[in-house]
């Protein structure tokens, strides 16, 4: 059957999955910070898929418990673990980035090898909470945070009903 | 004021009202929901001198994921990354805003990741308890514990022995002049020799030292794997990413997968992003021709049936003509064609 012109104008809302590529394409590291980038995302592949700690990611993954829980504090986990381990020449700007890389390929495995079917939920989750951890860990409260979002978005954004 | 739904709530109109949002939206030729107010926004300003700024710090690091955060926000419905998102790509990122309402201190990075402490321990990091179990992150020679379950342990953990990595004991982690130590001896556990390499991230490592060597600026020196990748020279990547690396290759074919279409799509992205890129803009390029194409069809299309209209459908124009007097020669039938006369 046809569709109307109404519906042909329709705008379609977004795919159904949230891909690696998309997240990808819409981090913006300035040229400074990418080589430095890209070697966090390396060593974070490293250790994720090193015949090391592999099998521990793999064990850990599989535990009980929410899917994002797991993402998010194990990403975290990860990427405070690797900041430590550069003794601070990892420049901090780009700790969340590459964590937000790093969980889009873990995301990926964890797709590919049919382990877990991660939802678009447990991304968003998992995001909300690797990035509200770390920003713990680094001196900001997350309800400051929150608190600090929400007044600015009022103060700035006209109400989009998000 | 008009409120502009999300895509989330649009999709989940458009079980009650087929036609989605009916006071706006695409439609009526708006494109203001808050998905594309934000890639607007944040494509407006990542192009200009705001993420070029100097003084970065590790909040306006959501700055460069700004884009990224309100895709997955705005697809998910998940507020709180939408804001941060929106908020990151406004007025020079959330790294100034969060400085003007005060809550980043520098000098809380040093305490809360344990740069200026004699003790940090993985539950300080990520509290209690711990994600990842990295008891099997075994260091070269090393037992059955390692760095990593000294981690889990958060510093305490009575089952690992002496001699190995203890990021919780005083001055352990590669402390400048620390020969007397335990990991700045040729002997001790220190990390897998695969991430040794990764040490430091700025090409600078001023307290990385080899086993009971002086400090060096490792991996400045060298170019990693990822560097050897963008050359073109696989091999010598592959001999670069550490004989773990290749180990793994060979004894984990499901994560040597995963690694190389990983590796593989990095690799693409690291080169500057130029053939993916070019495919990418390809692609957008038919996509929009063929949307152009589907856009002037539709229009063709009303302007034919409101002509139609106007004439009181007296003679339909169909937008084609058809000839009543051609005559199409037919090809014979399958039978028809296999008919021979009988030979005499």
């Amino acid at each position: 059957m046809a569709t109307g012109i109404i519906q042909d104008k329709m705008g379609r809302p977004e795919g159904d999955e949230i891909t690696t590529k998309a997240v990808s394409d819409n981090i913006k590291i300035p040229p400074k910070l990418q080589k430095a980038y890209d070697r966090v995302v390396i060593a974070g592949m490293k250790i994720m898929f090193s015949k090391e700690s592999h099998r521990a990611m793999l064990q850990e993954i599989q535990k009980p418990g929410p899917l994002d829980q797991r993402l998010g504090k194990g990403i975290a986990g990860l990427m405070l673990l690797m900041f430590k381990e550069s003794n601070a020449t990892m420049p901090p700007d780009v700790v969340i980035p590459a964590g937000i890389k790093l969980m889009m390929e873990a995301v990926d495995f964890l797709r590919d090898s049919g382990l877990e079917k991660p939802t678009n939920s447990d991304i968003a989750g998992g995001m909300e909470i690797m990035i509200s951890t770390i920003l713990e860990k680094f001196g900001v409260a997350p309800d400051k945070m929150a608190q600090m979002l929400s007044q600015f978005s009022n103060e700035n954004i006209p109400n989009m009903g998000a | 004021m008009k409120i502009y739904l999300t895509r989330t709530q649009t999709r989940a109109m458009a079980f009650d009202h087929p036609i989605g949002d009916p006071t706006g939206g695409p439609a009526y030729g708006e494109k203001r929901d808050p998905l594309s107010a934000a890639i607007s926004i944040f494509t407006m300003y990542t192009s200009g001198a705001a993420i070029a700024a100097e003084g970065l710090t590790l909040l306006s690091g959501l700055q460069f994921v700004g884009g990224a955060l309100s895709l997955v926000g705005n697809i998910t419905g998940n507020k709180t990354l939408s804001q941060i998102g929106m908020v990151a790509g406004i007025a020079g990122g959330i790294g100034s805003v969060a400085s003007k309402f005060g809550l980043f201190d520098s000098a809380a990075l040093d305490s809360a990741v344990g740069l200026g402490k004699s003790s940090i321990s993985y539950a300080d990091m990520v509290g209690s308890p711990p994600p990842l179990d990295w008891g099997t992150l075994k260091p070269s020679g090393a037992g059955e514990s390692s760095l990593a379950k000294e981690f889990v342990s958060g510093g305490g953990g009575a089952d690992v022995p002496p001699n190995q990595l203890n990021i919780s004991s005083p001055g352990s982690l590669n402390t400048p002049g620390g020969g007397g130590n335990p990991l700045n001896t040729p002997t001790a556990a220190v990390a897998p020799p695969a991430l040794q390499a990764d040490y430091s991230f700025s090409g600078t490592s001023p307290g990385l030292k080899p086993p009971g060597g002086a400090p060096v600026g490792l991996p400045a020196a060298q170019p990693g794997a990822m560097d050897l990748l963008k050359q073109g020279k696989f091999g010598d990547a592959a001999a670069a990413a550490g004989s773990g690396a290749m180990d793994m290759l060979k004894n984990n074919p499901t994560g040597a997968y995963v690694a190389a279409k990983a590796v593989g799509g990095l690799a693409d992205w690291l080169s500057g992003k130029s053939d993916a890129e070019l495919e990418q803009l390809k692609a957008s390029t038919g996509y929009a021709n063929a949307k152009a194409l589907e856009v002037q069809a539709t229009v063709d299309k009303e302007k034919m049936r409101r002509a139609n209209l106007n004439a009181g459908y007296g003679s339909v124009n169909a937008g084609f003509k058809v000839n009543p007097n051609a005559v199409v020669a037919q090809p014979p039938g399958l039978v028809a064609g296999a008919m021979q006369p009988r030979s005499a």
